[in-house]
């Protein structure tokens, strides 16, 4: 199966500014989280491949095609920006329809329709946006995103300025559509909302790309960070010895009865543990790594 | 599921029933481009009249929109009274105000309509432009050209409606005003033609002008404040080297004399520059009025095509670069 978008060596310039530099991967269907501190190049790259920018060098292909000479390519595609000026002096329902018409759907009444009851807008959806809320203007932003029932779509922080129950929603609107098929670039810098809705990420720094793929898998390649490991067992003083003894571990910090150890070489570790505790007769009540979430990935790779 | 009786009835052949599709991206019909052109241009039309906007813009837009309409009347009165006391027997060529619609577009409400250029087109081109909402229309399944065609469209639209309702009005209370209404009409009908081609001309000439500049800034204010300074300038310079050297070549300089003239030819008025013989000669300063004949029509004609085509293509290429970042 041909990827959804490819970006290949794609860098991007403003004057003697480089925001995106030779950057290459590409996408299949599911959800991938953006990720990168502020000035990453996030909202830059997102605009590369929803055709807004143009690259300096490199190409971005949409379903094996350039974007910008393909506008009919746009039925495909949802776009939500992370800026929140909208047509103030529409009501979000008059927004929706000539967003819609823009698109060419033949009902664009209906299908705006359809976006508001999605993002829960419905109610407020004859207001001026003008009088809107962030977090209303952000699902607004959303539910135009939806119109076209797009294949693919690419969310700059979307969830941005939205309450909690509005995240939940739209975490949960967006997981849905992830496990239906669509193919979602979602840029966030909230990474634990990222982890639960994003199967693998794309972590930039200073425009370049700095990994690719399934966080956990990330971690696990990342040799060079020892991994954090806690132990709730009877004995952890004995343990802690056993262990440093045996040198499994290359830093013990014991707190009651916790064990947290840094482990360099995870297999090893992993397969002495079990033996170690039979042989010794300790009982383990609680084995759990600290550092295996994309908080403490995204921290290694990017400080 | 169907019912059991049913099910008993197909019994035999092979079947299947979808439940639940999922989802499914769109797959009803298209409405093409034009739909989109026509969409942009109807929502930006609303947006250009004030229809959801805030009190500023209302304010001013009907403010101006109010003393053209007040210009009308007058125009209608004094017109009244002229052919009361018999200038307008007078041949229209040699007077060329007896024909009260030749005096739209480009006399006295001349500055009013600049003001609601200057009020209108930056609002439609510099806002998408500043707020990135630019990008969102792009990010749909629409050309740049379809853009636009959508933003002139609209331009276009409302700044005839805006320039034809007062001299419509006139027309109509002329029409209505007349001894025989139907005879009226039949007399004047070339006026009436004469009108609406002007009425357009003008809305095309200036949105694209003012376009222009207004695409080589995101700022409102400082595009409302160009097109305004332009086009004074542009009169001022005009109006101040034909005083000085009594030569037609002056009219080409003022950008609102190119359609002026046009708009005048299609009245069938020929209208002659009248400016001051200003001499400066042993300290004395004598004054007195100067009458100079125009270029023939196509001189304007060539002039003002060349005017707007060079908006056109500031236009292209400001966007282009804009979108091509």
């Amino acid at each position: 199966m041909s990827p959804v978008i490819e970006i290949e060596r794609v860098t991007k310039r403003y004057g003697q500014v480089v925001a995106v530099s030779d950057v290459s991967f590409a996408l299949a269907p599911g959800i991938s989280g953006l990720l990168g501190p502020n000035g990453a190049g996030k909202t830059t790259l997102l605009k590369l491949m929803a055709g807004l920018l143009t690259p300096s060098s490199g190409q971005v292909k949409f379903f094996g095609q350039k974007l910008r000479r393909h506008p009919q390519l746009y039925r495909r595609l949802g776009y939500c920006p992370e800026q929140n000026e909208l047509y103030d002096f529409m009501s979000g329902r008059e927004f929706l329809k000539l967003s819609a018409g823009l698109y060419g759907l033949a009902d664009p009444a209906q299908a705006a329709e359809k976006a508001l009851e999605q993002v829960a807008l419905s109610a407020q959806a004859g207001r001026l946006i003008r009088v809107y809320s962030r977090g209303m203007r952000q699902r607004l932003k959303f539910a135009q995103s939806l119109l076209p029932d797009p294949e693919v779509l690419l969310l700059d922080e979307p969830l941005q300025g939205a309450d909690p129950a509005q995240r939940r929603m739209l975490i949960e609107l967006i997981r849905q559509l992830g496990q239906a098929g669509v193919t979602i670039v979602i840029s966030s810098h909230v990474l634990y909302e990222v982890e639960r809705m994003a199967q693998q990420i794309i972590l930039i720094n200073h425009g370049r790309l700095i990994a690719l793929g399934d966080f956990h898998a990330i971690r696990e390649a990342m040799d060079d960070r020892p991994h954090k490991v806690l132990l709730e067992v009877s004995e952890p003083q004995r343990l802690a010895a056993l262990l440093t003894e045996r040198e499994l571990v290359s830093a013990v910090n014991l707190a009651d009865e916790q064990l947290v150890v840094d482990i360099g070489d995870a297999n090893a570790f992993y397969g002495a543990l079990p033996r170690l505790i039979a042989e010794n007769g300790l009982h383990l009540r609680r084995l759990s790594g600290l550092d295996e979430d994309l908080e403490s990935v995204f921290r290694y790779l990017v400080h | 599921m169907s019912p059991p009786d049913e099910r008993s009835e197909r019994a035999g052949q092979a079947q299947g029933v979808i439940y639940q599709q999922g989802y499914r991206h769109y797959r009803g019909r298209y409405l093409g481009r034009l739909h989109a052109v026509v969409s942009l241009a109807w929502a930006d039309g609303k947006r250009a009249l004030g229809i959801g906007r805030g009190w500023k813009y209302k304010l001013g837009f009907f403010i101006l929109v109010g003393i053209l309409l007040i210009i009308a009347l007058i125009a209608f009165g004094t017109n009244a009274v002229t052919e009361r006391i018999g200038a307008g027997g007078q041949s229209r060529s040699f007077y060329p105000f007896a024909n009260p619609y030749n005096g739209f577009f480009d006399s006295a409400n001349g500055i009013i309509l600049w003001l609601l250029f200057a009020l209108i087109i930056p609002d439609l081109l510099c806002n998408d432009r500043r707020y990135g909402t630019l990008r969102l229309y792009l990010a749909r399944p629409i050309s740049l050209s379809d853009y636009l065609a959508g933003k002139a469209l609209a331009i276009v639209g409302v700044l005839s409606a805006v320039l034809l309702a007062p001299a419509l009005l006139l027309f109509l209370a002329k029409a209505l005003g007349a001894v025989q209404p139907g005879a009226y009409l039949a007399a004047h009908l070339g006026d009436l033609g004469a009108l609406l081609l002007s009425g357009l001309l003008f809305a095309v000439y200036y949105a694209l002008i003012s376009g222009a500049l207004a695409s080589l800034t995101k700022s409102t204010g400082y595009a409302a404040a160009g097109i305004v300074g332009l086009l004074i300038a542009a009169r001022l310079v005009g109006s101040t080297v034909l005083a000085f050297t009594h030569r037609r070549m002056a009219t080409l300089i003022d950008l609102s004399q190119l359609v002026g003239q046009i708009k005048s030819s299609l009245f069938g008025v020929n209208q002659p520059l009248i400016t001051l013989n200003i001499q400066f000669q042993n300290g004395s300063q004598p004054v007195t009025p100067v009458i100079v004949q125009p270029y023939p029509v196509w001189v304007y004609l060539l002039a003002a095509l060349a005017a707007v085509l060079l908006s056109a293509l500031v236009i292209g290429w400001r966007y282009r670069r804009e979108v091509d970042r």
